[in-house]
């Protein structure tokens, strides 16, 4: 049964059943049914063919009664009634020939042949009765041959009567026949039906139980598999069904349901566990990078150290409007202003306005202590001024064009500081027309930009660079280009969301 | 999909088998349907003793048997009340005839009523067969028998072998008006013809009666020292009076009583092929059948010289 498509669902196997169960009640009542039939139709056609048999006596004997009226009475009625007689004679015949077709009895056949003899000699004897009475002179001879007639006629009469007698006889025997024949048709139908009976009854037995089984064990195998997740869905065991019906493929589907909850499951632990790891990792990331921007600051501090610069300056200052040097006083003004903002702004967040009146005031020194060999241009768009950044960020980059651009040029040295706003950023820039520097040398700062152990030079681009990139994340871009001559040097701030 | 159209198809393959073989019964339940018309023999047996006639009636059925349902043969026997009673032959006869059947086969006699009878169905188109004996003078159709010259010839030499030529012979027959039993003795008179020293005393009749054997086998036995039964009545009749050899005579021959040469109360029989007679008689009606005729007007059927030295060679056959 499982083997067998057609038996896929529990409806088909339960109808299957249905339907065979109805089939041997159908057998039941076709064979109840054609019995009886069968029962019916054979005493029937036995009586029918013994009353068509009795009906041929019947009229053979009218027969000769009417030869008996017309000869014995010399009567014209009897002669009258010989011919309807004999019609009624040869009808009968003929249903005995139909009769013999049907089923040939040697005794019948006998019979029917004696009849027609009978009626050969019987016309015989009427004619010459009738020629005897229509005759004028009735004469000896004739009246002899009449006697004759009359004598083999009776003589026939007596064999069609032992004819009929065998015939009954025959019949009767075969009757006693048929009944014994349908005593055992009936014995065997009764034995058959029974039979068929406990065959369906055990049929019935054997494979609706089956299915009830299957159908059962198939549920318990569901609530097994049903029970076993629910303590602990990885513990879950698989239903196994062989059932070939819709258990099977609704085991199908929860064992698939359970393997896909079982690695949906599996994936959120492991996503938990990466999250966790991923917490700790972050966490020490912070640590780190706020130990690391410690450093730097300290470093950078370290670096500048402006709070003993800045006491000396104003005291040379000092000295220097006592003893009337102003312009050495104005330049330690300048640059004790420098360093002032140098040591109030170095952690804080400065604007740009700010930024460039201290890069100004880095200018007046370099000016100062290069009597005027370059030339510092300012271009600052005013609406950028508020803008807030780091501090210390463009001062670097004007000292670095000095020191690496055109600090050796006799003349000609200029270095331009830009700022202003687009769209979407605001740009700084630090140009020079020095000696610039070569691509290799830009991509070589660039990678030392991201390295974690750097080369010493270019120590002041990698500090602001890495400032910037702290103070505004990802939206800083810091480019180097070389404009032959010299180097523009441009940071852009996008704004943030 | 296909899977189903499958199942379906096993499902109409199943419905037709069980169909077929339903039809199958029923065809086979059915009766063949004969290509030839019924053909109504009657059988008009003169006796029905268990040693001659009832081997003849045998060698019939056995006939009916293996041709008769072939050719479509309804054979049916009639025997009279009284052992050979002509009129209730003919009485039978009659019957036959009033019933029209399509062959009638009787043993030969002279009676001329039988005779008559007999011709009203030759005019009626019914086939006349003779069986055991013919008609000397009627026009039958057919015989099936023992060549009775012959047998008498052969039963006439084997008793001048064993009386060495010399003999009073007593002659005993059934009735008269029989044409086997007067072509028997002829046979037998032929047969004597070169043995003048043999000499028969009497021919008489018994009437195929054993009592009236008994008393002729006493009678003659005053003129006569060896008898000769030319028909089964005598034979018989001694083989159940005595249980051994009786020396009234020094040789008793016969014809058809086997166990009186098994019991030694004869010294030899002609034995005649009686169930051969039935069976070739059932031959002849389905050669007829078949092709409208015989395959000869005058059938022979086997006899044997049966003596205790090769009984039982030949009773084992």
């Amino acid at each position: 049964m499982r083997h067998f498509r057609f038996f896929n669902t529990v409806g088909k196997k339960y109808a299957t059943g249905y339907i065979i169960m109805g089939l041997f009640v159908l057998v039941f009542l076709v064979t109840s049914t054609f019995e009886s039939v069968y029962v019916s139709s054979k005493y029937s056609m036995a009586t029918s063919e013994l009353v068509n048999i009795n009906d041929l006596e019947s009229s053979v004997n009218e027969l000769n009664e009417a030869v008996n009226l017309a000869y014995l009475y010399l009567s014209s009625e009897g002669i009258e009634a010989y011919a309807s007689a004999k019609s009624a004679v040869e009808a009968d015949l003929e249903i005995i020939r139909e009769q013999l077709e049907d089923e040939y009895i040697r005794e019948l056949s006998d019979t029917e042949n004696t009849v027609m003899t009978y009626l050969e000699q019987s016309d015989l004897l009427i004619g010459n009765l009738r020629k005897y009475l229509d005759s004028d002179r009735k004469d000896t001879a004739s009246y002899v041959a009449l006697e004759g007639n009359y004598s083999n006629l009776q003589a026939t009469y007596n064999f069609v009567n032992q004819r009929f007698q065998d015939t009954y006889t025959v019949k009767l025997a075969d009757f006693s026949s048929m009944q014994k024949g349908l005593k055992d048709l009936h014995n065997r139908m009764v034995a058959f039906q029974i039979v068929l009976l406990l065959v369906m009854c055990l049929f019935c037995t054997v494979y609706l139980s089956k299915v009830i089984r299957e159908v059962s064990s198939s549920i318990r195998k569901m609530m097994k598999g049903v029970d076993s997740i629910r303590g602990n869905v990885f513990q879950a065991e698989p239903i196994k069904m062989e059932s070939n019906d819709e258990f099977d493929e609704f085991a199908n589907a929860f064992n698939e349901m359970i393997t896909l909850i079982q690695v949906q499951m599996s994936k959120i632990k492991e996503n938990a566990d990466v999250k966790e790891r991923l917490a700790e990792l972050e966490i020490e990331n912070l640590r780190i990078y706020s130990e690391l921007q410690k450093s730097h600051l300290n470093f950078l501090q370290s670096r500048i150290n402006p709070h003993f610069l800045f006491n000396t300056l104003n005291m040379i200052s000092s000295l220097a409007r006592i003893e009337d040097a102003d312009k050495c006083a104005d330049l330690m003004e300048i640059t004790a202003s420098f360093l002032r903002y140098n040591l109030d702004n170095i952690s804080k967040t400065v604007t740009l306005e700010k930024e460039i009146e201290n890069l100004k005031d880095y200018v007046a020194i370099q000016e100062c202590r290069y009597d005027g060999r370059y030339q510092y241009f300012f271009d600052i768009d005013e609406s950028c001024l508020g803008f807030q950044m780091p501090c210390m960020v463009l001062q670097p980059l004007v000292e670095n064009a000095i020191q690496h651009g055109i600090a050796m040029m006799l003349e000609g040295g200029c270095v331009w500081i830009s700022a202003w706003s687009g769209e979407s950023e605001v740009c700084l820039e630090v140009r020079d027309n020095g000696a610039g520097m070569t691509e290799e040398r830009i991509q070589e700062v660039y990678e030392d930009f991201e390295k974690n152990n750097p080369s010493n030079t270019h120590i002041g681009l990698r500090n602001i660079y890495r400032r910037l990139k702290l103070f505004y994340g990802g939206r800083v871009k810091f480019d180097m280009e070389n404009m032959y001559p010299g180097l523009n040097i441009k940071i852009r701030i996008y704004h943030g969301e | 999909m296909k899977r189903k159209f499958g199942n379906r198809k096993r499902l109409l393959f199943l419905a037709a088998g069980v169909g077929l073989g339903v039809l199958a019964v029923c065809m086979a339940r059915r009766p063949a349907i004969n290509a030839y018309p019924v053909t109504r023999v009657s059988v008009i047996l003169p006796h029905n003793d268990d040693g001659y006639w009832s081997l003849i009636r045998e060698g019939i059925e056995e006939g009916d048997m293996e041709w008769g349902g072939r050719y479509n043969i309804d054979i049916k026997f009639f025997v009279p009340q009284l052992n050979y009673n002509i009129p209730q032959m003919t009485e039978a006869l009659r019957q036959q005839v009033a019933a029209k059947v399509d062959v009638v086969v009787v043993q030969g006699n002279e009676d001329p009523e039988f005779q008559a009878v007999l011709e009203e169905a030759r005019e009626e188109g019914t086939e006349i067969i003779c069986m055991d004996t013919p008609f000397r003078d009627f026009p039958y159709d057919l015989y099936v028998g023992t060549d009775n010259r012959a047998a008498g010839q052969l039963i006439g030499q084997e008793l001048a072998a064993l009386t060495e030529g010399r003999a009073d012979v007593a002659v005993i027959l059934g009735a008269e008006g029989y044409l086997n039993l007067e072509e028997r003795l002829e046979g037998f008179e032929e047969a004597l013809e070169p043995y003048p020293d043999i000499r028969i005393q009497s021919v008489c009749y018994d009437q195929y009666d054993g009592l009236t054997f008994m008393q002729l086998y006493h009678s003659q036995s005053r003129e006569a020292n060896m008898l000769v039964c030319l028909e089964g009545t005598g034979g018989l009749a001694l083989s159940h009076t005595y249980t051994e050899r009786d020396d009234e005579y020094q040789v008793i021959v016969g014809f058809d009583s086997y166990e009186g040469v098994e019991s030694g109360v004869l010294d030899g029989i002609v034995k005649q092929d009686t169930r051969q007679m039935g069976r070739r008689i059932v031959e002849e009606i389905a050669g007829f059948v078949e092709t409208g005729r015989y395959s000869a007007r005058d059938i022979y059927t086997d006899i044997i010289w049966l003596t205790s030295e090769n009984y039982d060679e030949v009773m084992n056959e």
